[in-house]
């Protein structure tokens, strides 16, 4: 069979005033420019557990013409996130109208099924592990299910584990490449939309298949800047220690997201400052830590709040700056939190920012309470699911006052005079390392 | 110190950064775009720049200095280019 493997890509935000807003302010614009240029690892590690007597095509939806006569295909397998979910079905739809069979997976397919599986001949749950290799034999048997679950645990174990195809990688116009070595995390907030909903608990991939790993997927790019795409990439210290040394000798440039405990660890921090980190984002989520409520059920953020200009301080003076995330529209945030995000920052010396409004992804705990509590604009709103779109009454302050608030934090935090700051003070850093 | 002693130490100060293609990179190249660096990286090239010379870029002008020739002309005028 020849299969194609359809990735979804790119944020599109849809407020108008957004948009323009995005088009104008720089940072703002770049990190949607890179989310875009990413590859889609599911389904690089879709291709690598495709049984080989069959031709496996690696597609980006920007480069399908809509307009053109559909690619042929004997199978089709489509992956994408809430925003790009309703394009992800029209061409579904496309491709089951011209009789070929379509399997559809993916973070908001395993939370949405029912709704995924009217457009699809197969709905892939979970991680492609466990399932993947059914689907291609049952699909040149004639005979497709329609669902298949694929393991929510063990998929790093030898019997399971794939290293993904980043061979198909290869002459394309990508300058970053992504690894991952973790799944789920143990924090579990409630907004959280990303893989520890398709696990049980935090799967840990060995040191040593990690490496390798990042090794195939750096070669097939001339000087790659690598993202690792885990949640949280140091919950283990002692695995984040021994990873981050033996990561130190390729010369990769490299990028990860984590929690603010890894301002706790010397020894990691100075380890990561040798090893070519660049950036660790950060999810503060709050400067104030006290209206983080039920998005930290745990209270680890809460607590950790009164540290995090010391934290901030510890990761940067070490040369790696810090994207710290802020989350507008909280339960109990008052139209105050636009000056309090800028105050902090301000205070802070974050090189990067990122803020973003709380986004009730289907199927997370946070959809499942605002839409108890009748807070939800509209009932389906996949395509405002951006991070950036208003789509829930807030607590505390009305639709308009988030919507305007955020639009002024976003002149206030993404404009030249801010942009020259930040780059100044990455620059003093550097040369005080030099020292 | 003269002109080639100043190109010859700013390919060495960039392989550092970027690689070994610095040695060989064009005059008139964009550096982010020849040498494949990331914009971190940039600002890590101007930082170095103006550790080993004793210069500063003006804040308002650290996106002007994207070739090898403008970040010699500026050393050469003593950082008031």
């Amino acid at each position: 069979m020849k299969i194609g493997l359809i990735a979804m890509s790119g944020v599109r935000v849809r407020t108008p005033e957004l948009a323009e807003l995005g088009i104008t302010l720089p940072q703002f614009l770049n990190r949607g420019q890179v989310i875009a240029s990413l590859p889609s690892l599911g389904l690089l590690t879709v291709a690598a557990l495709t049984p080989e007597e069959h031709e496996v095509q690696y597609r980006e939806i920007a480069e399908l013409d809509g307009d053109a006569p559909l690619e042929a295909f004997d199978l089709v397998a489509i992956s994408s996130f809430a925003a790009q979910i309703d394009e992800a079905y029209a061409l579904a739809d496309r491709y089951r109208a011209a009789g070929t069979p379509v399997v559809l997976g993916g973070l908001h397919v395993t939370l949405m099924p029912d709704e995924a599986a009217e457009h699809a001949d197969a709905v892939v749950l979970n991680g492609a592990e466990g399932a993947w290799p059914r689907v291609v034999e049952d699909a040149r048997a004639g005979s497709l299910a329609p669902r298949y679950e694929g393991l929510r645990r063990g998929v790093f174990e030898p019997e399971h584990y794939v290293r993904p195809r980043f061979d198909l990688l290869a002459d394309r116009p990508y300058n970053r490449v992504t690894v991952q070595t973790s799944r789920g995390c143990p924090l579990n907030c409630e907004f959280c939309a990303a893989s520890l909903r398709i696990t049980d608990s935090l799967q840990q991939k060995p040191v040593e298949l990690a490496i390798e790993e990042i090794k195939a997927a750096t070669s097939q790019i001339d000087r790659p800047f690598l993202e690792l795409a885990d949640d949280n990439t140091f919950v283990n210290k002692r695995w984040a220690r021994d990873f981050v040394r033996a990561l130190a000798p390729l010369g990769v440039s490299w990028f990860t997201e984590t929690d603010v405990s890894v301002a706790d660890d010397d020894e990691l921090l100075d380890a990561l400052a040798d090893s070519g980190c660049r950036q660790l984002l950060i999810g503060f989520e709050s400067p104030d830590g006290n209206d983080l409520g039920a998005i930290d059920p745990h209270g680890f953020k809460a607590g950790r709040s009164s540290r995090y200009l010391e934290a901030i301080d510890k990761i940067q003076s070490r040369g790696i700056t810090v994207n710290g995330c802020f989350i507008l529209g909280l339960d109990g945030q008052t139209p105050d939190v636009f000056e309090h995000v800028r105050d902090f920052v301000d205070r802070s010396g974050l090189i990067e920012v990122q803020v973003t409004v709380q986004t009730p992804f289907p199927g997370t705990p946070l959809y499942a309470r605002l839409a108890a509590a009748g807070r939800l604009l509209q009932e389906r709103f996949w395509d405002r699911c951006t991070l950036f779109d208003v789509n829930f009454v807030p607590s505390d302050m009305t639709v308009e006052q988030l919507e305007s608030g955020m639009r002024w934090l976003f002149t206030e935090l993404y404009n030249e005079h801010e942009f020259v700051k930040r780059k100044r003070r990455y620059m003093e850093i550097v040369k005080q390392r030099m020292a | 110190m003269n002109h080639e002693t100043h190109e010859a130490d700013l390919r060495a100060l960039l392989a550092g950064i970027a690689g070994p293609d610095a040695a060989t990179v064009d005059l008139d190249a964009d550096l982010i775009e020849a040498l494949g660096i990331d914009s971190l990286a940039g600002l890590r090239v101007l930082a170095a720049v103006e550790k080993r010379f004793g210069v500063r870029f003006p804040d308002e002008r650290l996106g002007d200095f994207k070739t090898l020739r403008e970040l010699l002309d500026f050393v050469g005028q003593g950082g008031k280019g």
